[in-house]
């Protein structure tokens, strides 16, 4: 049995070596849309697959290009409703990207300007079309903006689901409280 | 006489011998002082898969279930037996259900008799629903599953006595069942105090303290397939019958005095389980699947349903194959057979399943954190793994290899068994050389890239 665990444990340790596969890249936040503000191409997600009713995490992904400009996100109603988004840096753990990883430059650790991360949350207060609009300035006073329409929708569970369990399980104990009193022995002085 | 020879003759108790143990799992406090802890954030998790974020990589219910409770779990399983169900939120919800509204009626035959095989359907359900509607990357999806299992729970605690829902209802207390057996403790009564004992107050509960919460008779327990170390018969005895005893892991598996053939089938099926979940992570997954649904009136479903079939068929066939070949050594009959060497399969099971699992926790562990650092307001984030990939598939071919050892053992084990008449080897061989085709083929698994969950 050793020798067999042993041989086994070799055979893993060779197929290690062999294999040196990395994983595949995970599903990260969903992309509610593309945003092009004029030179700056920005990305927005939000930690659900679509805008939702109540909290929403927004998050833009900009280029290294903004880096250092003011950026704006705001939520456009359409009855003039406008929801400003506070947005704060993402601090990025496990350090800067270096060209180290970089095919043809490992070992140099020079610096890689990267794309960087706002987030914010916005509330929203009902479903339908909104605008997701970003306002850059730049340091010149320069604002480029860009608008994309979103549809908000509910993003709570399903109703009908909530009321079956809910029912199910009221009933459960609601049947439960009522058969124990019918079971339960009448105490002793008590008529009914 | 005696008392001074009654004491030299006082077997040990094993771990109960140390008085900070004894003293833990005597106390009110266990499992009370965790097991209402988990319940509350069992409680948040429910919360926030149902109404957090929409996006399992967001969602700190959907991480904190699948990325980092749902690997540990076999890894609990193995190290301490069922322990998970003295604090599990199901089984706390149940005791306190029962203590306003239960009508505590007996189980049915039908439930003692067939509650495994529920469970084994149950399991495939659960498994083939994942896939097909998304469960595991989808919170919503999640909590609908967790909803459901509260409500059958709390109606099964409603209607029926102690946790009837856990014995022979709950599909992960069918597969802790099956994984706790390999498990390195062992909770026992000492037979000579039992023989002096009519009142049996471990199993009836002495009043104040109910007595075994998932009917097992301690003096008759010879298997911690069930026990889930609540320590209700530690507390209630007055004699210190009871003994937490160390043992060999895998061992229990090679005494089953009477295979149970839902037992093995559930251990074959983890088989297939875990080749599902290991294939629909592959990078090839997606064109197959586009492939077949073109086949199939471009349903996913009928898709995902026809791979799952033949990945549940496949292990059962093999397995069946092999005990064909074995059975006639003893002239007996063919499920007899799997059922005896069904369960040498466990311990490969437990380690695929956690091997598999282990990929999730280490390679996106770190996602838990973002998230919850996310709910305080602190914006972070970065690289999700712990550890790299490379280190990831040592432990996992590790696993895999001290699994396949611990089957092959119990396979052997299982052959030396009194009543053989054509040759032990004869007997194990099929089910060796089975049980190194599965290994290998986790291995051939394991080597491939792997998508995250999350």
């Amino acid at each position: 049995m050793r020798r067999l665990t042993l041989v086994l444990s070799l055979v893993a340790a060779l197929a290690v070596l062999l294999a040196g596969t990395d994983a595949l890249a995970s599903g990260g936040l969903p992309l509610l849309c593309d945003l092009q503000a004029g030179p700056y191409a920005i990305a927005l997600h939000n930690d659900s697959p679509s805008l939702v009713i109540g909290r929403n995490v927004l998050t833009l992904e900009l280029p290294p290009e903004a880096e250092g400009r003011d950026v704006q996100l705001s939520l456009l109603g359409t009855n003039g409703e406008t929801l400003t988004v506070g947005l704060r840096r993402v601090t990025v753990l496990g350090g800067e990207q270096t060209t180290e990883d970089m095919p043809g430059m490992e070992g140099m650790k020079m610096p890689v300007p990267s794309e960087f991360l706002l987030r914010g949350t916005a509330e929203l207060p009902k479903t339908g079309p909104w605008r997701a609009r970003v306002d850059v300035t730049d340091t010149t006073g320069t604002v480029q903006s860009a608008e994309q329409e979103l549809r908000a929708i509910d993003g709570g569970p399903n109703r009908v689901y909530l009321a079956a369990t809910g029912t199910l399980i009221g009933g459960a104990l609601v049947f439960g409280v009522i058969a124990r009193r019918r079971t339960r022995p009448i105490r002793a002085g008590r008529t009914r | 006489m005696g008392a001074a020879c009654e004491t030299n003759s006082t077997p040990s108790r094993g771990l109960l011998d140390n008085p900070l143990i004894f003293a833990f799992m005597r106390s009110r406090l266990w499992p009370g002082l965790i097991a209402y802890p988990t319940l509350v954030v069992f409680g948040y998790i429910v919360f926030s898969l149902l109404w957090g974020p929409g996006a399992a990589s967001a969602n700190v219910g959907s991480g904190l279930t699948w990325v980092f409770w749902w690997p540990l779990i076999p890894l609990a399983m193995f190290a301490m037996g069922r322990l998970w169900c003295a604090i599990c939120p199901f089984g706390k919800l149940i005791d306190l259900v029962q203590k306003v509204a239960g009508l505590g009626r007996p189980v049915p035959p039908f439930l003692k008799r067939y509650g495994i095989w529920v469970i084994d359907a149950t399991f495939l359900l659960i498994t083939w629903a994942d896939h097909a509607f998304g469960i595991v990357e989808s919170p919503r999806g999640s909590g609908y599953l967790l909803g459901l299992l509260i409500t059958a729970s709390i109606v099964t605690a409603v209607v029926f006595e102690r946790r009837a829902w856990c014995r022979y209802l709950c599909f992960l207390g069918g597969l802790s069942g099956n994984y706790s057996r390999t498990s390195g403790v062992q909770l026992q009564a000492t037979p000579a105090i039992c023989a002096t004992c009519k009142d049996q107050v471990c199993y009836k509960g002495d009043g104040q303290l109910a007595g075994c919460p998932v009917f097992e008779v301690p003096r008759a327990m010879a298997s911690m397939a069930n026990c889930n170390l609540c320590a209700n018969c530690i507390k209630t005895c007055p004699k210190g019958s009871l003994r937490l005893m160390l043992r060999k892991p895998t061992s229990e598996l090679w005494f089953i005095g009477r295979p149970k053939l839902s037992e093995a089938f559930l251990a074959v099926v983890i088989v297939g389980i875990v080749l599902v979940q290991n294939i629909t992570m592959l990078s090839f997954w997606e064109p197959l699947m586009d492939r077949l649904s073109g086949w199939l009136f471009d349903s996913r479903i009928a898709a995902f349903t026809v791979v799952f079939v033949v990945a549940m068929a496949f292990p059962f066939s093999v397995v069946a194959a092999a005990a064909a070949l074995s059975a006639g050594v003893r002239r007996e009959r063919l499920f007899e057979n799997f059922a005896r060497f069904g369960y040498a399969v466990i311990p490969l099971d437990l380690a695929a399943h956690l091997a598999h699992n282990l990929f999730h926790l280490l390679a996106e562990g770190q996602s838990i954190v973002y998230n919850l650092a996310g709910v305080a307001g602190i914006y972070e984030t970065g690289p999700t793994g712990v550890v790299s990939t490379s280190t990831i598939q040592v432990f996992q071919f590790g696993l895999l290899a001290l699994g396949v050892s611990g089957s092959i053992l119990t396979a052997w084990k299982i052959a030396q068994r009194p009543g053989a008449t054509g040759g032990r080897m004869r007997e194990a061989v099929p089910h060796l050389v089975v049980l190194v085709a599965f290994a290998s083929l986790n291995v051939y698994l394991f080597t491939m890239p792997m998508a995250h969950r999350m």
